[in-house]
């Protein structure tokens, strides 16, 4: 994923800094403990389609 | 966000006579129009930033297709002041909430970025072939129409500027190539003589923002205003008193 777009992406439910799981492929929102899934370098920025993040899960 | 069957129809005639306008417009709007980051939300299909020259271009969109980031335009996933411009091609109309968009657009454009919207005409021919039709459901007749003067006043509620724009498109709402070339001179005639009855608008506005102004120290102005009060005369013994 572009480096740029990274840069810019916050979460759309409260516009708060998001975490980059390059291995999982995933961006992590912690204050909604939501995880935005990656899919072909094109981010998923649907909360109706983001996953909860487990309550173990940080 | 998705124009059900939009992006079919400009693939007809009709279609394209409206899209060859457009993209010439935003191709001359777009071109001029300088920062680091442009997005296009919705219609990823067709590269309406093809003429701009920022660094990083992308589209947003958000149904699955070969948009770089796909998002619901309500809530757009761009941290505040991010933007340098956001073109939104036909999205208002045919949104259930065009004020959202509008309002998540203005927190992500950083100040004096543009925003270009392009949308269809009430008051034109279109707009009145559309008021009389019964069967709305095809894609060009189906949103809701945003007159030019209401959307200027939208931007004035979120502190955006309007700067440029453009009507086009006056032949009346045939579906004939033939037709379409037939009316023609209406194009001509009517940039001439009734340039507000365009069928199709583009628009861009800028974000304006109050920045900080540097007020000069009090005490100099009082100096400088008591100096101008002292008449020559006192001046003049003041000194002969001194001497």
């Amino acid at each position: 994923m572009d480096a740029r777009l990274l840069e810019i992406l916050v979460c759309p439910v409260c516009k708060g800094p998001l975490d980059y799981r390059k291995t999982e492929g995933e961006l992590v929102c912690k204050a909604c403990r939501l995880a935005y899934a990656v899919k072909d370098d094109i981010p998923v920025m649907l909360e109706e389609e983001a996953r909860q993040l487990a309550a173990g899960e940080a | 966000m998705a124009i059900q069957g939009f992006s079919d129809w400009l693939e007809t005639p009709q279609g394209r006579y409206v899209l060859d306008w457009e993209r010439q417009k935003h191709d001359q709007l777009v071109a001029d129009i300088f920062g680091f980051n442009a997005v296009q939300l919705g219609l990823p299909d067709i590269d309406y930033l093809r003429a701009n020259r920022m660094p990083f271009r992308f589209r947003c969109d958000g149904r699955n297709g070969i948009a770089e980031v796909r998002s619901d335009p309500h809530h757009l996933p761009f941290a505040a002041n991010s933007l340098d411009l956001v073109v939104l091609p036909h999205v208002l109309e045919f949104d259930d909430n065009p004020h959202q968009v509008l309002r998540e657009v203005e927190r992500v454009l950083v100040p004096e970025g543009s925003v270009v919207v392009a949308g269809f005409n009430p008051f034109s021919l279109w707009g009145a072939k559309r008021k009389l039709s019964r069967r709305k459901e095809l894609p060009p007749w189906r949103g809701r129409y945003i007159s030019v003067p209401r959307l200027k006043d939208w931007f004035a509620l979120l502190g955006l500027e309007p700067h440029a724009g453009a009507f086009g498109c006056y032949a009346p709402a045939v579906t004939q190539e033939k037709w379409l070339q037939r009316f023609q001179f209406l194009d001509l005639a009517g940039d001439r003589w009734w340039p507000i009855a365009g069928a199709v608008y583009v628009i861009q506005a800028i974000k304006r923002v109050h920045g900080m102004r540097v007020i000069m120290p009090k005490w100099r102005e009082r100096m400088a205003a008591a100096r101008a009060l002292m008449p020559v005369t006192q001046r003049h013994t003041q000194k002969t008193d001194s001497q």
